[in-house]
C-alpha cells in the first residue's frame, strides 16, 4: 500500500482575514465573527467571556484560541494560556500582545 | 524512542482500546501510533458493508459522516484512548465528538482503502483538538479538524 503524503501544510485552514485595528478591536472582530453577534452588539473591553453576556463554554475558548492563533500568526501552547486569560476581552488582547514578538 | 510510540504496523489489538465495536468501528489497521501526538490508520472499505446498500442504491459512495466518525476514531486512539495506565479512557471508556470542521475534496467510490491522518493540536482541559485528513491513492479525500471531549 502507499502510504499516504505528508499533510499540507495548511491543509484545514480557510485563509486568514487581517482585520483592521488595535489588538483588542482585532478580538472582538474574532468574537463577532466566531459567535455569530451581530453588528449592532456593543463588546466592551472589560465584558467577561465566561459567565456574563458570552458565557463561553470551554469548546469556545479552544475554538476561539485556534481563530486568535489564524488571526495574529502567533502559537499559543496548551500550558501557556489559563482561564485568567479569559476573563475580558481586554485579558485577552494583552496575553496576545505578550505572545507577539517585539518589532 | 518514547515508550508510548508505537512506530510501523501496529498490531491489531490496538483497535480494541476503542469502545467501538463492528459494525460501527471504522478503523480496520493502525500504521503508526505516538500516543498524544499523531496516528496513521487505514479504513478498508470492500463494498458490502451494510450502509451501501442504502448510500445509494447502484450507485455506492462512502458517506462523508462516516469518514468524520473513522478521522474521529483514530484520533481517539491518538489522544483518549490510549492505553497509558491511568491515562484518560485508557479503560475503553467512551470519548465524545463534540465539533468537526471538516472539508470533502471528492467522493470515495469502494472498494477503497482510505488513509486516515490525525494529529493533536490541542489539549484543554478535558477537550483534544485534531487536524485530521482522509486520502486514496495519494489524493486527499477530506481534510479539516475535530474535537473529541473526555467523557467519565
Amino acid at each position: 500500500m502507499t502510504p499516504p503524503p505528508p499533510q499540507p501544510a495548511d491543509s484545514s485552514s480557510p485563509r486568514s482575514v487581517q482585520a483592521p485595528g488595535t489588538t483588542i478591536e482585532r478580538v472582538k472582530t474574532v468574537l463577532r465573527r466566531d459567535l455569530k453577534l451581530g453588528p449592532d452588539v456593543t463588546i466592551a473591553d472589560d465584558m467577561p467571556l465566561a459567565g456574563g453576556d458570552f458565557d463561553l463554554d470551554s469548546l469556545d475558548m479552544l475554538l476561539l484560541l485556534t481563530s486568535i492563533e489564524k488571526e495574529f500568526g502567533v502559537r499559543i501552547t496548551d500550558g501557556s494560556v489559563g482561564r485568567e486569560v479569559f476573563a475580558s476581552v481586554a485579558t485577552l488582547g494583552a496575553f496576545i500582545e505578550s505572545m507577539q514578538p517585539r518589532s | 524512542m518514547d515508550a508510548s510510540r508505537e512506530q510501523g504496523p501496529v498490531g491489531p489489538a490496538v483497535l480494541d482500546r476503542l469502545p467501538h465495536r463492528p459494525p460501527f468501528r471504522f478503523v480496520t489497521g493502525v500504521r503508526e501510533l505516538d500516543a498524544g501526538r499523531a496516528g496513521r490508520g487505514t479504513w478498508s472499505i470492500t463494498g458490502d458493508e451494510w450502509f451501501l446498500t442504502g448510500h445509494f442504491p447502484a450507485d455506492p459512495v462512502v458517506p462523508g459522516v462516516l469518514i468524520i466518525e473513522a478521522l474521529a476514531q483514530l484520533s481517539g486512539l491518538v489522544g483518549l484512548h490510549t492505553g497509558a495506565p491511568g491515562g484518560p479512557s485508557g479503560d475503553g471508556r467512551a470519548g465524545r465528538l463534540v465539533q468537526a470542521d471538516v472539508r470533502f475534496d471528492r467522493g470515495v467510490v469502494p472498494p477503497a482503502d482510505i488513509d486516515l491522518v490525525s494529529t493533536m493540536s490541542r489539549s484543554m482541559q478535558s477537550l483534544r483538538q485534531f487536524d485530521v485528513s482522509a486520502w486514496t491513492g495519494g489524493v486527499v479525500v477530506a481534510r479539516g479538524s475535530l474535537v473529541l471531549a473526555e467523557v467519565g
